[in-house]
């Protein structure tokens, strides 16, 4: 059986430094999976050469069995992986529903003439109810119809977290990758955000997260990936984890 | 009573600053998006009034074709200028990139290259004298409405910009191409990552805004009936500064800034000899950025 997400041998090197180094690392269909480690281990990198945005220096990066390490960003997310960012990209001068609908048209592509003249034709208009429809279901997937109207800008941080997610649920992917979702929240938006993702995964996408909030990422995730200087150090159950040495040395130092 | 002099100075004011808007408008259309100067829009002008005159001169065509020639000749202009002027220096790579004044910079250098090369080209084919459009294709019969004279290009103009101000925020806010220009003018690292094509989303800018200078050349040409390859330079100044006026992103903006520039002007030219009429336009742009550095219009609307 393939695997959903297969990263073989990933490196990335930015000059001199290397960032990523011959990482290898599955995610399946289903699965719910977090990605930890200290400042600067590449993990914000990781997600950039799944996602397409950086280029790969070495390995392959497969998706549903399809290879896509080479693709634009555009087209990686076309095939089904959305992101979240750790510092948010939603359009602050749209409206919470325009902002939304991005994701849904991005999701669909077509030509210039039927997007430029798609209400004029009855196929057109099929398409827009589409779009409008999965706009308003991730809106109300997120708990933001009442403010559909509303310019991103005027959103709370918490709220825009949230735009954010629902820009990505717009997409329909079939995996979801989140970057430090719980970044700036306090704990109880934290606890209802953790909820918030759990009854996402129940629904059947599966989910990669980058996060510091150890809590969050033990309490919900079904497996980790501890990466330290651009190298995968651990991978297993939150349990596992927690007691890896490994981990703890490149948490915590090693006493001398 | 108001005497009719005014009322004619008014409505030769309102018929100027429409040709400004008529430039303003693509001009804003790329700075929004792309957040860079086009200096090249005044060339673009000047090629829809060339391609029209060509067309005119070689086949005698109705004037709706020479106006559809007008508007092919630039969306294709506008296509190569992304490719050749801009393009070449955009790396969506990372943030830094992205707000680097450097790059911004080096497409306002390319495309005031561009700009160069193409009067001077137009130059040497053409030759630098004005051109006179043949007269069965002149705008200009006089129709008088109650105390004041207007020629028929004003209302074509008036027509043609209501037009282009109407389609674009249809095609801003009610397409999915519109709506894929928001998002590339908002952010364009999310909307590539939301799988939207921004290469082709900016070419699409472009060309439309293009479009919209090429048709603003050919009517100019008609309206005064001359063509020339500097012919651009002018209306160019004054779209630019409409823009600054109106908050650099603001369409309607832009607009209504055009249509304060032209009426100053047209009163202007009441109290001062004509020569300095120029003045005018720029001595609201220095008050604009004294009093009102974000635009008249800057703060309170969507960008775009």
């Amino acid at each position: 059986m393939t695997h959903l997400l297969e990263i073989r041998n990933v490196s990335r090197r930015f000059g001199g430094v290397q960032a990523v180094g011959d990482v290898t690392a599955h995610v399946d269909e289903g699965e719910l999976v977090g990605l930890i480690g200290p400042n600067g281990a590449g993990k914000t990198t990781l997600f950039n050469l799944i996602s397409g945005f950086t280029p790969l220096s070495g390995g392959t990066v497969a998706f549903a069995g399809r290879t896509i390490s080479g693709l634009k960003p555009n087209h990686v997310a076309r095939l089904g992986i959305s992101r979240t960012f750790q510092n948010l990209r939603v359009f602050p001068n749209m409206s919470v529903f325009d902002n939304v609908s991005v994701g849904a048209v991005g999701a669909l592509p077509q030509g210039a003439f039927g997007a430029l003249f798609g209400a004029l034709h009855r196929r057109g208009r099929d398409r827009s109810a589409e779009i409008s429809r999965r706009t308003w279901e991730a809106l109300e997937a997120v708990g933001l119809t009442h403010v559909a109207a509303e310019l991103a800008a005027n959103l709370p941080y918490g709220q825009r977290k949230y735009l954010e997610i629902a820009r990505a649920l717009a997409m329909r992917p079939r995996f979801l990758i989140l970057d430090e979702p719980a970044a700036g929240l306090n704990d109880t938006e934290t606890r209802d955000l953790a909820a918030f993702i759990k009854r996402l995964h129940g629904q059947g996408l599966t989910i990669m997260l980058v996060e510091h909030d150890m809590t969050l990422v033990m309490g919900i995730c079904q497996r980790i990936l501890v990466l330290a200087s651009g190298r995968k150090i651990a991978d297993g159950t939150p349990d596992a984890i927690r007691t890896d040495a490994a981990v703890l040395e490149a948490y915590l130092g090693v006493d001398e | 009573m108001f005497d009719p002099y005014y009322l004619q100075q008014l409505a030769i004011g309102l018929s100027l600053g429409m040709t400004y808007a008529l430039m303003a408008i693509g001009f804003t259309l790329i700075f929004g998006v792309l957040n860079v100067v086009n200096f090249a829009h005044g060339e673009i002008y000047t090629l829809g009034a060339f391609a029209g005159l060509v067309l005119i001169s070689a086949t005698a065509p109705p004037i709706v074709a020479v106006i559809l020639g007008a508007l092919a000749i630039g969306a294709l202009a506008g296509f190569s200028l992304e490719r050749i002027a801009f393009k070449p220096f955009r790396r969506f790579t990372d943030e830094a990139s992205l707000k680097s004044r450097a790059m911004r910079e080096s497409t306002l250098l390319s495309s005031l290259a561009v700009s160069i090369v193409v009067r001077e080209a137009l130059e040497i084919v053409f030759g630098s004298q004005m051109r006179s459009v043949p007269f069965d294709y002149l705008i200009n019969t006089p129709v008088r409405v109650g105390p004041v004279i207007l020629v028929t290009g004003d209302f074509i103009i008036f027509g043609v910009a209501a037009a282009m101000l109407i389609g674009l925020q249809y095609l801003l806010t009610r397409t999915r191409v519109g709506l894929a220009i928001r998002a590339v003018s908002n952010n364009p690292l999310g909307a590539k990552y939301v799988g939207i094509d921004t290469d082709r989303t900016i070419i699409t800018t472009f060309v439309v805004g293009s479009m919209m200078g090429a048709a603003a050349g050919i009517l100019m040409g008609l309206y005064y009936g001359a063509v020339f390859p500097a012919m651009g330079f002018t209306p160019g100044i004054k779209a630019f500064v409409a823009m600054v006026m109106g908050g650099l992103s603001s369409i309607p903006g832009a607009v209504i800034c055009a249509l304060i520039l032209g009426i100053s002007e047209s009163m202007a030219t009441t109290f001062v000899s004509s020569g300095w009429s120029d003045m005018v336009a720029y001595g609201f742009l220095i008050l604009t950025l004294i009093f009102f550095p974000n635009g008249l219009f800057g703060a309170r609307r969507e960008r775009v």
